[in-house]
């Protein structure tokens, strides 16, 4: 996947929607591709995943500890079939508080990863894009869930 | 740190050592009383595989039984057989038993009750004290030494264990003694007995991998030495053998007394583990190198000395260190083993291959060096490895990264054109990231010569733009003979710019030819000729409104133009507004840029961001330092993506106002990050400034004068943790100057300064082994540590004046509410300044009934400062609002309705009202407060929305 490639699926997704094209390019240029054999798994703990394509089923964690992951069982399954543009940690970069989250890829699939760091460097870095994002934030409360 | 065990247990392991070098004495005496000095050799093996048998029992022990009543049982095993030992041998029992039994039982005893002191002492503390707990074994050695000396004489050789058991009951007295006082007072570097078992992540086995290797390979090498060195102390010193190991161990032992006592500790704490794992293997390998210059025994008893000095100093210090990167009940347990398994495992291996291959070798010494030399040097990348491997493992845990990134910006033709094609795309989103990509992209201009032909018109003029980016004049001749075919107007256009813009107006006669065919192409042709001459002043009002970037190009070679008050008046209309900023931009400001910026003039904060778009926006200076301090912090932030702005960020990353320092320091971290290097002397001047602001913050900490307000002490305590920020960021910028990767450092300030104090403790020891300055980790440590009493006078105005004034009492009459804004989260760290602003524009009231209703819209958010209030809606239980809590967020970004009914609790409440602009406004001076606002949002988000997790 090259850098226009990276964008656009960062671009799919929800949370993004308001942000710039330059910005979304400079996340794109920290972001990497990785392709996922059946089963493979990736959590949340440090590093936002957007799903390019594929399926993943998806645990969250109540706690956020490596014991709590160990045990996590799938509490939501993230749909069967094409999931472009879910993502999954997007939340943590602005409160890391909250549970991380461990995917497990039900078919070979691709994912577009993010660290949080990058992702929370590029927010602060740039006001217009943290507004962005909590402008999104706000309309998509507003929104019906789907 | 438990002072108590540790000053317990340092006693503990001194008489302990004491005891393991009488017994070891007594034992190799023995040894050689009963089997000669020719199975000296196996004397080594023996004891060496004994002491790793007895590692394995002890470590299975303690997998099963509790770790504390085995240390006492094995040291009333080793009392009972020092004390029976005579006895047994008079009885018949083999000598090489007692000795195998003695020594075993004595070294184990030494690793288990180290480990005893390790777990008094962490983080600095232990890289402070353990060397110091060291100097303890290395004296009780000494002791032992000389005592035997005179002892042995007037109560011949048997009296040494009877000595050595009455000894091990005393340290068996101060190991419960020890073993209560880590109960009393905790042991901060210990096992928890309630912990659970903990698997090593793949990051810590790899770790513990690379110390086996490194245990494995160090004793191979300090046992090719010991043989050596014996061999030459029996040749030379035959008939006073004795004499001249004691003068060798003496020798030997003073001067690491002095190392452990001095200099450890002090390397420890300033210098990173790469540094220090290095010095062994290094000096071993320096050793060889005289040794193969100049053979003979002062060579390789200078080896020895070093080798047996550094072992204990530096390599011990470095392998419990960096175990110190693996959980406490793993660490105990390999801290062992590799003392106790590995190392001697490895020795006895190694001493048995020299065996078997003769003696006679350790007497061809430039072959002995050689092969030392190579061992030496995959030690030394060994060592380099597990100390790079320790990094990665000190950091992981704190979510740090390291990971090198290609340059995804420089892009060949065959990608410049599928992105050309996608700016075309029906999508319009598809478009504009494509454009943003190509915005960024370079392609180098030796890829472009050879394609200016390309079939694709689109792809022209996409190499056309680039080269109006960055004009290059060496392509002047492929430019014009391409544009002498080009026969698309758009591209042409792009072309004639790009060649005038390389110094060619060639390009003006092109376009003159095919005039009347295209309106833009007339209009570029035209304007082409005011680069040499011509009113621009009548031209400029069009250009700016048709094609700012053209405008500024056109401006840029007219320096015989004053643009400044052409560009003041194009300001002042609405359609030329955003491109006359622009342009002011580009020709070194004007009077309307830093009104604008401090405005938040989003097309001001445009024009900065786009810097480096244009060609030549790498030469653009700004008189920044004349610009007001709101001006200059926008200006900063703006620049965030655009490097080419790395001049200006220059000028302000050691600014005189905290705030504007802070932005562009921030700034000049992003483009550290994506290779953009700012010039040497102001990163110095950068990193000077924030370092003096911090030891000012803290000297103004620990000597507060009395007449402080708590709200003053507060705001300090903010200002000193923005300042560790502002230091770490110079430190990183600093460190990708010199090459090195500064997301880790990075990752660590924002762990510091946000971090719990477990995770403040680690990043200290992450940015130690960044290779940050012994000043920065002084100035870090002493602001994590509790104040302490102190009378220095401190400049604060000079570093805040701000809080200076705060201090003074001059801003008294804003601290009820700065202390009251302080409460709620979301305003906790933003910077005193905004947060000032922020409390001058808010509103205080006093509530009885309701606040507002579900369902209405309103504009504003409120901080309860006194009372409660309480939130009602259907179907769900009431949440009241105590004093810090916040209500009404939502309302600050968009028109939402309220989505609760909130009224004052009983008794009423006093709020404090933020309206959308007031938060408009501060969040342009703190933009972390749109985080927090986020942070919040993200929360109510979360459980609703699967898809964005």
């Amino acid at each position: 996947m090259d850098l226009l490639e990276r964008a656009r699926t960062l671009a799919a997704c929800p949370l993004f929607e308001g942000l710039a094209p330059a910005v979304i390019i400079r996340l794109a240029e920290r972001a990497r591709a990785t392709q996922l054999e059946r089963g493979e798994r990736r959590t949340t703990e440090n590093d936002v995943w957007v799903v390019a394509s594929g399926s993943l089923a998806v645990g969250i964690q109540e706690l956020a500890s490596a014991e709590a992951l160990a045990t996590a069982s799938v509490v939501r399954k993230h749909g069967s079939g094409a999931l472009p543009g879910h993502a999954l940690g997007l939340i943590r970069v602005v409160r890391p508080a909250t549970p991380i989250v461990e995917a497990v890829a039900e078919v070979p699939s691709v994912v577009v990863g993010l660290a949080v760091d990058d992702v929370r460097d590029v927010l602060e870095e740039d006001p217009s894009a943290l507004a962005a994002i909590a402008d999104r934030l706000a309309a998509l409360l507003l929104e019906p869930a789907p | 740190m438990n002072r108590r065990a540790f000053v317990l247990g340092a006693a503990m392991i001194l008489l302990a050592s004491l005891v393991a070098v009488a017994l070891r004495a007594y034992a190799e005496a023995t040894f050689l009383k009963a089997y000669g000095a020719a199975q000296a050799p196996w004397l080594l093996i023996a004891t060496a595989a004994g002491f790793a048998v007895a590692t394995l029992g002890y470590d299975a022990l303690t997998r099963v039984a509790y770790t504390g009543v085995i240390d006492l049982g094995l040291l009333v095993v080793l009392g009972v057989v020092a004390a029976a030992a005579p006895e047994l041998l008079a009885r018949g029992t083999p000598p090489v038993v007692i000795v195998i039994a003695l020594t075993a039982a004595s070294q184990v005893a030494n690793l288990a009750l180290w480990n005893r002191v390790a777990a008094s002492v962490a983080g600095r503390d232990a890289r402070r004290m353990l060397p110091r707990a060291g100097a303890a074994v290395t004296l009780g050695g000494a002791i032992a030494g000389l005592s035997a000396g005179v002892v042995i004489p007037r109560l011949g050789l048997a009296a040494l264990p009877y000595a050595s058991a009455g000894i091990t009951m005393l340290v068996l007295g101060l190991c419960i003694a020890q073993e209560r006082a880590l109960a009393a007072g905790g042991a901060p570097g210990g096992v928890q007995v309630t912990a659970p078992a903990v698997a090593l992540t793949r990051i810590q086995r790899r770790l513990v991998a690379a110390l086996i290797a490194v245990a494995a390979i160090e004793a191979v090498i300090t046992t090719v030495i010991d043989l050596q060195f014996l061999s030459g102390v029996k040749r030379h010193y035959a008939d006073h053998l004795g004499v001249a190991l004691a003068l060798f161990y003496g020798g030997t032992n003073a001067i690491l007394f002095v190392l452990q006592i001095s200099a450890v500790p002090r390397m420890l704490v300033t210098r990173n583990m790469r540094f220090t794992a290095a010095i062994h293997p290094l000096v071993v390998i320096l050793s060889y190198l005289g040794f193969a210059v100049a053979p003979g025994f002062v060579a390789i008893a200078g080896t020895r000395t070093a080798d047996q000095v550094l072992r204990l100093a530096t390599s011990r210090t470095s392998q419990e260190l960096e175990l110190s990167a693996v959980p406490a009940a793993p660490r105990t347990r390999w801290k062992v083993l590799l003392r106790g398994l590995i190392y001697p495992a490895a020795a006895a291996a190694t001493a048995y291959v020299l065996f078997l291959i003769g003696p006679a070798l350790l007497h061809e010494s430039t072959r002995v060096a050689t092969a030392a030399i190579a061992i030496a040097v995959v030690w030394a990348i060994a060592a380099r490895i597990t100390a790079a491997r320790f990094q990665t493992a000190l950091a992981a845990p704190l979510g740090i990264q390291q990971a090198r990134r290609e340059d995804s910006r420089r892009i060949d033709l065959e990608t410049l054109a599928r992105w050309t094609e996608a700016a075309g795309d029906e999508q319009p989103a598809v478009a504009a990231l494509a454009r943003a990509a190509l915005q960024r992209a370079r392609v180098d201009p030796s890829d472009l010569a050879d394609h200016l032909r390309h079939d694709e018109a689109d792809v022209r003029a996409a190499m056309f733009a680039q080269l109006v980016r960055t004009p290059v004049p060496a392509l002047r001749g492929e430019l014009r003979a391409a544009l002498a075919i080009e026969d698309d107007d758009r591209a042409l256009a792009f072309g004639i710019k790009a060649l005038t813009l390389a110094g060619d107006d060639a390009g003006i006669a092109r376009g003159n030819e095919r005039k009347g065919l295209s309106k833009d192409l007339d209009a570029v042709t035209r304007s082409a000729a005011l680069l040499a001459s011509g009113d621009v002043a009548a031209e400029l009002p069009g250009l700016l409104a048709r094609d700012p970037a053209w405008a500024v190009a056109i401006l840029r070679a007219r320096r015989d133009v004053d643009a400044a008050p052409l560009l003041v008046a194009a300001a002042e209309h609405p359609e030329t507004r955003a491109a006359a900023l622009l342009a002011s931009v580009r020709i070194g400001g004007s009077a309307v840029l830093p009104t604008a910026l401090a405005a938040g003039e989003p097309a001001a904060v445009a024009a900065i961001a786009s810097i480096g778009e244009l060609a030549g926006d790498t030469a653009i200076v700004l008189p920044v330092a004349d610009w007001p301090p709101l001006a200059r912090a926008v200006a900063a932030r703006a620049l965030a993506g655009a490097p080419a702005g790395a001049v200006i960020v220059a000028q302000l990353v050691a600014d005189r106002d905290p705030e504007v320092a802070h932005a562009a320091l921030r700034t000049a971290l992003a483009f550290a990050r994506g290779g953009t290097a700012l010039p040497g002397a102001r990163i110095a001047a950068a990193l000077d400034t924030a370092l003096a602001a911090l030891v000012a913050h803290l000297a103004a900490r620990d000597a507060p004068p009395a007449s402080w307000s708590a709200c003053a002490r507060a705001e300090l305590e903010v200002a000193t943790g923005r300042c560790v920020a502002r230091l770490l960021w110079a430190f990183a910028v600093e460190a990708a100057a010199a090459g090195r990767d500064p997301s880790p450092i990075a990752a660590t300030a924002r762990r510091l300064v946000g971090g719990s104090d477990a995770d403040r403790k680690r990043a200290l020891d992450v940015v130690q082994e960044l290779h940050a300055r012994p000043a920065i980790l002084a100035a870090i440590e002493r602001w994590l540590k509790s104040p302490v009493s102190a009378t220095t006078e401190v400049d604060l105005a000079a570093h805040d004046p701000w809080l200076a004034r705060l201090a003074a009492g001059e801003l008294a009459a804003i601290e009820p509410a700065l202390v009251a804004l302080r409460r709620p989260g979301l305003f906790a760290s933003i910077a005193g300044p905004a947060l000032a602003e922020l409390a001058a524009r808010a509103t205080e009231r006093t509530l009885e009934g309701a606040l507002f209703e579900i369902g209405t819209t309103g504009d504003a958010m409120f901080i309860v400062t006194a009372g409660a209030l309480l939130a009602r809606r259907a179907g769900a239980p009431d949440r009241r609002i105590e004093v810090g809590g916040v209500v009404g967020e939502l309302a600050v970004l968009t028109h939402a309705p309220r989505a609760a009914t909130v009224t004052a609790a009983e008794g009423g409440a006093s709020i404090f009202a933020i309206d959308r602009a007031a938060f408009t406004e501060a969040s342009r001076r703190a933009p972390e407060l749109v985080l927090g606002l986020s942070s919040t949002l993200a929360g109510w988000l979360a459980p609703n929305r699967p898809d964005v997790l």
